[in-house]
């Protein structure tokens, strides 16, 4: 089985994944997983690792989830409009209270075990580097 | 020659898709709203430059505006919105999966 190694995953700089299985077609390269297989993989990764979250990891997170805006404001209890501009305002980190509902909230989707206490909950100041494998 | 008269236009109207859709057409929707796709590495590596998920190719059929065939290289070109409210163009080839091969914001192409 071929594989390959991506790095910058997703736009995260920081995040590489290796052993990604591909297969060749007539129309180049085919990522040989199932739709949103590998941002679960990283999604996993950012919460266990306690990445913090700005636009770009928030566009991820919610795509592994699989969940809508309005799913996400609801859920939240804030408007539309504010999970909108936290998906469009790329780099900058959300607001701690909510980075903190949204690390809950993936980690219970993807039932990842993490401590709901306050200390726990909060994301490091800084990312570092992620090295994942595929299969 | 004018190239939109060369291709098969379909068009969102406000009762859904217009009737020439055919039924290639209905396929490549179904399959990307039922998340049976599969994507280049290509298209893995646009999408990480663009910040584009999974998440929004999907959404780009739930809210598709047309879809179009480009017959010069046997693709589909599928226009419509990411989860941001962006315009997204995909261009997909049916083979034994359907296959996402590019992925672009509208004029970044």
């Amino acid at each position: 089985m071929k594989t390959i190694t991506m790095k910058n995953f997703a736009g995260l700089t920081y995040v590489t994944v290796s052993n990604i299985p591909i297969k060749n077609s007539d129309c180049g390269a085919i990522i040989d997983t199932e739709p949103r297989e590998l941002e679960v993989l990283v999604a996993v990764a950012l919460i266990e690792n306690k990445i913090p979250i700005t636009g770009a990891e928030f566009r991820l997170l919610k795509s592994a989830i699989n969940l809508s805006n309005d799913g996400i404001a609801k859920m939240l209890g804030v408007s539309r409009n504010t999970v909108q501009k936290w998906g469009k305002e790329i780099e900058k980190r959300l607001p701690t209270p909510y980075e903190m509902l949204v690390r809950f909230l993936v980690a219970d989707a993807l039932g990842i075990k993490i401590s709901s206490s306050i200390e726990e909950l909060r994301a490091n100041d800084k990312t570092k580097k992620i090295v994942l494998k595929a299969a | 020659m004018n190239v939109e008269k060369k291709h098969k236009y379909l068009q969102m109207t406000k009762f859904g898709l217009i009737s020439n859709m055919g039924k290639i057409e209905h396929f490549i929707i179904k399959q990307i709203k039922e998340e049976r796709y599969v994507l280049t590495v290509h298209v893995r590596k646009r999408m990480a430059e663009r910040f584009i998920s999974d998440n929004d190719i999907i959404e780009m059929a739930k809210t598709l505006k047309s879809i179009m065939r480009q017959e010069d290289n046997d693709t589909y070109l599928l226009k419509g919105l990411d989860s941001w409210g962006e315009q997204l163009h995909a261009s997909v080839a049916v083979r034994e999966n359907v296959i996402i091969v590019t992925i672009f914001y509208k004029e970044q192409r």
